[in-house]
């Protein structure tokens, strides 16, 4: 729209809502009938403002070597008890990710006191590995035992992540929705390619609705994308919150913009103990499952902050409080949920189907000391590859190799940067041996008929990749410890693909 | 309710002179940002209570009771399970121009926030900070929702 015909809009809507409003006729009655005290409750006192809580701050990073874990500061100085803003803290995008101790702060100055503890299962937390199952079994066969796995965080900058942080937005004491934020490895240009450009804060934007996301551009030529989620309470949708958030830290790292707070609830490595799983794990049917899980807080919860874990574990659900410190929620689906801090520092949370009689269930709760539970744990992923031998990042994208510490298995991840992607369209795969790989060369198949070929501990210059004994038009380009090429013209028909070193066919492996 | 109660900051001496003066106004925002006329004086009754309940302690009893009104529609928006809202549900309403039809129909699309800016910029004739304030969200968020809403309009009068 131009600006006049943005004013002439004005005007039209002005006039219009005037003549609108007039269309409405108050009851007469009420003027003389206005005794206070005969109307329903729906007014209110004015709105206050909306909070930001930081709910997860998860990868962390630093600024130089390799699987080095960088800690989210947690002892930054509590917000003053009339702010209305408050928390938040993400991660300073970097070149190398890890994983790292994730948690959910709150705010220290909120006016509930802490729940308390006389009346929780046990008065002091466990002191040793626990874990929560049920018993006796609400379905058969309990299919696993799952743990977080610490090393499968490392490929997360191979995978496009620079960093990541997720935020809860607070209203009027409620937990009304979370935001994430992903620092992305994406180039700004190639992200935002064929969108409409705005500018929030003065930066460069894209508000995509589709997404319920902004995206921004970083300063480091990147791209920043701000993804919201909106419980059905809330008074805004999922966009508008992501674009409030966006205005709120634009750039910034959270914890720099926003006065973040003792964390209070740890999601990821620490503090994240095995979740156990019952009923049928078949894909179709994952809501199905009952899953329970255990996990240690960095403090005890005030009741506000666990009526906020409670509602985000239940992503909104509606939410009853049933017992001191116990919450159970409805699902948008169905699906029941139940919290309950069951010490001091431990908190449990179930997953159950529509209709499950959860206080039943929640009776059948049991507690037990890892070691002596009979179960199995099968960490969610196990890949034995922490050792990282390559890495690159060409102008198509970042690629890395890594190896297991014998030497028998190897990985190759990959992101590949696409026109109109906040993010990048990442993949992995892992080849293990009897015997140590010993192949420097590593073709991969990609997605959209793309063939990625690396080649470890070679330099560029001496490495020449044909296709039906054509050299490949592609540039090959060095890396940190290899060089790669990404092949991406017709790939399909070709018969042949050959490495040479030094002019010497080389065997190309899986990775 | 006695004539000696405290002073309104708008010339409302009493909370009777408040009520006969604001009342419709009230009404009329909460029709516009409900599009529901039966609700509408029931909602603006209830901020009024409100404001009667505190009386003695508002300085501005007319942003107070705008912030009820518009409470009270979220309320009543939330209890309606988040439906779009039919304008044309608004009861017997009188023949209405183009221009108002395509304003009611495009009001009735907006999301709440959207709408509540739109009516408070509009119809109500608050500035940007001012309505960042009453509604508790940054002024950018507020020109953007004017910017989307006034966006949607643009193409609806065309």
């Amino acid at each position: 729209m131009t600006d006049q015909s943005i004013t002439a809009t004005e005007a039209r809507v002005r006039a219009a809502l005037h003549r609108l409003a007039e269309s409405h006729r108050p009851d007469p009655d009420l003027h003389r009938a206005n005794e206070p005290g005969t109307g329903r409750q729906t007014g209110g006192p004015p709105p206050s403002r909306r909070r930001w809580l930081l709910a997860v701050a998860s990868i962390a990073v630093v600024g130089a070597g390799i699987f080095a874990v960088a800690l989210v500061p947690n002892d930054v100085e509590a917000p003053p008890t009339d702010s209305a803003d408050t928390i938040v803290s993400t991660p300073e995008p970097g070149p190398t990710p890890a994983p790292v101790p994730t948690t959910v702060p709150a705010p220290a100055p909120t006016t509930s006191a802490p729940a308390p503890v006389r009346e929780l299962r046990f008065a002091e937390p466990f002191d040793e590995p626990m874990v929560a199952s049920l018993e006796p079994d609400p379905a058969l066969p309990e299919t696993s035992a799952l743990g977080y796995d610490p090393t499968a965080g490392h490929a997360e900058w191979a995978h496009g992540l620079d960093g990541f942080g997720q935020v809860w937005s607070i209203s009027n004491n409620e937990w009304v929705g979370s935001v994430s934020v992903l620092d992305g490895g994406v180039p700004w240009e190639i992200a935002s390619e064929g969108k409409t450009l705005t500018e929030i804060s003065g930066i460069d934007a894209v508000v995509d609705e589709s997404l319920s996301a902004v995206a921004l551009r970083l300063p480091n030529g990147r791209t920043r994308l701000i993804q919201g989620f909106a419980s059905e309470q809330s008074d805004i949708t999922a966009t508008q919150t992501a674009v409030e958030l966006a205005e709120e830290i634009g750039t910034n790292s959270i914890e720099s913009t926003l006065p973040t707070d003792r964390f209070v609830l740890p999601i990821g490595v620490a503090g994240r103990g095995p979740v156990v799983q019952y009923g049928d794990r078949a894909p179709a049917n994952t809501t199905g499952l009952t899953q329970i899980g255990l996990e240690r807080l960095e403090r005890t919860p005030t009741d506000d902050e666990l009526r906020w874990i409670a509602t985000a574990k239940s992503e909104g659900g509606e939410l009853e409080q049933i017992g001191p410190g116990v919450f159970e929620a409805t699902m948008s689906g169905g699906q029941l949920s139940l919290v309950e801090l069951v010490s001091p520092l431990d908190l449990v949370w179930i997953l159950a189907p529509a209709g499950t009689d959860m206080s039943t269930l929640r009776e059948s709760i049991v507690f037990e000391p890892l070691d002596q539970s009979g179960l199995s744990l099968q960490p969610l992923s196990a890949d034995p590859t922490t050792v990282e031998v390559a890495r690159g990042e060409p102008s198509w994208g970042r690629w890395q190799v890594a190896t297991s510490s014998d030497g028998t298995c190897r990985s190759l991840d990959r992101a590949v940067w696409a026109a109109g992607a906040y993010s990048a369209n990442a993949s992995g795969s892992t080849s293990c041996n009897p015997d140590p790989i010993s192949s420097s060369a590593i073709c991969s198949a990609l997605h959209d008929g793309l063939m990625l070929v690396v080649v470890v501990g070679v330099d560029a210059a001496r490495i020449t990749v044909e296709l039906d004994g054509q050299p490949v038009a592609q540039p090959i380009e060095n890396g940190d410890g290899g060089a790669a090429v990404l092949l991406n013209d017709g790939i399909a028909d070709v018969n042949r693909l050959t490495v040479r070193i030094d002019g010497a066919p080389t065997e190309c492996g899986p990775a | 309710m006695e004539e000696s109660v405290a002073l309104g900051d708008e010339g409302e001496r009493t909370f009777d002179a408040f009520f006969a003066e604001r009342f419709d106004e009230l009404s009329r925002l909460a029709f516009l940002l409900t599009g529901a006329s039966a609700v509408a004086d029931e909602i603006a009754q209830d901020a009024c209570e409100e404001v009667f309940r505190r009386w003695e302690h508002i300085d501005h009893p007319r942003a107070y009771a705008r912030s009820a009104v518009i409470n009270g529609a979220r309320a009543w928006g939330r209890r309606r399970t988040r439906q779009r809202i039919n304008m044309e549900q608004a009861g017997s309403v009188p023949a209405l121009d183009a221009d108002t039809i395509a304003v009611r129909n495009v009001l009735g699309d907006l999301p709440q926030a959207e709408r509540e800016v739109l009516v408070l910029r509009f119809y109500d004739d608050l500035k940007v900070d001012d309505i960042a304030r009453e509604l508790g969200i940054p002024p950018g968020t507020v020109k953007s929702h004017i910017h989307r809403g006034l966006t949607r309009m643009h193409k609806e009068l065309s």
